[in-house]
């Protein structure tokens, strides 16, 4: 049973100690944007990041691919979905800035994201390099692997999107060492853009251990953008499969790989079993969990955290019955993890039209609220750097942009 | 936005000889003071900031003057020892993109190879002259029943 909800107006209201900027970016990624043709004809597609290819997203538009707050916050979310599960928050210009809008009250100024360099650029081959490395405001995205075991073998995680991603475009399934190279090379030459380098993409499950091949295939992509640097580790963030301890070590001591994050999506054994099957079945609940307190042994504290879908666990028919218990379980679980040095963020349900869950409702505003502010709290109480996945890199989580401030 | 400052007080702010402090509060109300030699006025008569620390206790309590709409205090005081208090709230963080870039470059270029956090923008409110041979004229006028009798006695023959 979801609980009756209230607007993003009130509900900033409601808890005028939670950043409002924080409660419009949740919001915002809830319900999607709808940009209205003034805020359309402020696109400057020499200027404006427009298209964006990743393991996740294909867009080569004339939408901006997210957008900034006043206080630097992004807001990856995507013009409102065909379906629209709900209603969205209306991008306008008023006085000629572009501002972000509900319910007709304006409720903060936006920026759209600036494109990098080398964006337009060509790899040696001719591949444009924006379908080869996707860039956030500070941070280089590289999707090695664009495609999923495990939806090869239809057990993908439910609330995944990106098989569906995949066969709507023609993009490879991997991509070519080269033009890594290349696109790196191009970017690392524009001073002041970027201050990290994230690699993720769909699990591969092959290899002589499980999971060999991705642990292979990431070592070879890190000795590629690691010669560019003068020190053996460079700020760098690996969102990669459960791996054991000797692949943990492996990819530490040969790399230049400060930081790792392996996403545990719901936290809770029985919702995890069934929201995401291929993962409970390849590796499990717990094991899971027992690798990623492996890693914080290899990685060290501050350096590893499991990303959750937030709202997930809500979906019907097996999810929890009421967002009280959604939340307080969520977070019990969370805090053994927080414990043990790994962080936990959160990242918003977005209904993802091409997922398995298509028709699920994601929970109301005041959920998602609590849970980032639970989660914020729990950092606070163990101490634990959110640096790894702070505003500035991912942008995705609101639990880490409320630890701005402390 | 209202222009706050005249020219002179441009001159003092973007002089590199004078002294800048910036106060700040956290989210409990405590107050944080730092010299910040990286303020300075820009055309359109705002006040920038340059934080290289990201973690500074500067950086974190201006996000939370950005977020609850909170004002700081920024006190100068230049090399002809006037000094000038201004109240400004930070309206924005510019964490990235072509701004960003040109105050990195600006800040390399004086500084060496150091980091970058954020460039922050604060709109300034008001600014008083603080320098104390003015203070103490101001204040003989608007409160001359604020004295200490011995300063106002006859002097003896
Ligand atoms: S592991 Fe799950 S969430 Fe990740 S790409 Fe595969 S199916 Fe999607």
């Amino acid at each position: 049973m979801y609980t009756r909800e209230i607007s993003l107006i009130d509900t900033i209201k409601k808890y005028p100690l939670i950043s409002p900027f924080i409660i419009i970016k949740i919001d915002a990624q809830r319900r999607g944007i709808e940009f209205s043709k003034a805020a359309l004809s402020k696109v400057d597609p020499d200027i404006h990041q427009v298209k964006v290819r990743s393991f996740s997203r294909e867009q080569k538009g004339l939408y901006p691919v997210a957008l900034m707050l006043r206080d630097g916050t992004s807001i990856i979310t995507r013009n409102n979905d065909r379906l629209k599960v709900r209603e969205p928050l209306e991008i306008d210009v008023v006085d000629d800035d572009i501002v972000i809008r509900d319910q007709g009250k304006i409720l903060e100024k936006v920026f759209y994201w600036e494109k990098p360099d080398y964006y337009d650029k060509e790899t040696r081959r001719g591949i444009p390099m924006w379908k080869v490395v996707n860039a956030r405001p500070q941070r280089l995205d590289i999707n090695p692997y664009q495609f999923c075991h495990l939806w090869e073998k239809n057990m993908g995680c439910k609330f995944c999107g990106i098989a569906g991603t995949y066969r709507r475009s023609d993009k490879p399934s991997y991509l070519e060492f080269n033009d890594i190279d290349d696109t790196i090379t191009e970017a690392l030459k524009e001073y002041g853009r970027f201050t990290n380098v994230f690699l993720t993409g769909g699990m591969v499950t092959t290899g002589k251990v499980l999971f060999d091949d991705e642990v292979n295939y990431y070592i070879k992509v890190l000795e590629i953008i690691g010669k560019h640097f003068k020190t053996k580790k460079f700020p760098s963030q690996l969102l990669g499969a459960p791996y054991n301890e000797e692949q943990l070590k492996r990819i530490y001591n040969n790399t230049g790989l400060m930081s790792y994050s392996a996403n545990i999506e719901v936290l809770n054994k029985e919702k995890f079993d069934w929201i995401c099957p291929g993962k409970s079945a390849f590796v499990g609940y717990e094991k899971l969990k027992e690798r990623l307190y492996k890693a914080v042994d290899v990685f060290g504290k501050g350096y590893v955290n499991t990303g959750i879908v937030c709202g997930v666990e809500m979906a019907k028919p097996y999810g929890f019955s009421s967002e009280e218990e959604g939340i307080e379980k969520t977070l019990e679980e969370a805090e053994k993890l927080m414990k043990y040095g790994v962080d936990v963020v959160s990242c918003v349900w977005r209904v993802a039209q091409e997922s398995i869950f298509f028709k699920q409702k994601s929970p109301s505003l005041e959920y998602y609220v609590k849970i980032v502010q639970g989660l914020d709290n729990l950092r606070n109480k163990y101490n634990l750097c959110v640096d790894m996945d702070n505003y500035r890199r991912c942008g995705n989580h609101p639990d880490t942009d409320l630890s701005r401030i402390w | 936005m209202e222009i706050i400052f005249n020219q002179e007080i441009i001159e003092c702010i973007n002089n590199p000889n004078t002294l800048k402090v910036i106060a700040t509060i956290n989210n409990k109300g405590i107050p944080h003071v730092t010299f910040k030699d990286s303020i300075s006025v820009n055309e359109n008569g705002e006040i920038v900031l340059c934080e290289i620390i990201d973690s500074s206790v500067t950086n974190k309590n201006l996000v939370y003057s950005i977020w609850f709409g909170r004002s700081v205090s920024i006190n100068i005081l230049g090399i002809n020892r006037k000094s000038y208090l201004i109240e400004g709230i930070p309206v924005r963080a510019i964490i990235a993109g072509k701004e960003f870039q040109k105050y990195y470059f600006y800040m390399q270029k004086k500084y060496g190879n150091i980091d970058l956090s954020t460039v922050w923008i604060i709109e300034p409110q008001w600014v008083k002259e603080e320098t104390l041979e003015k203070r103490l004229i101001e204040e003989e006028n608007k409160h001359p029943i604020i004295n200490h009798l011995d300063r106002i006695l006859k002097k003896k023959e």
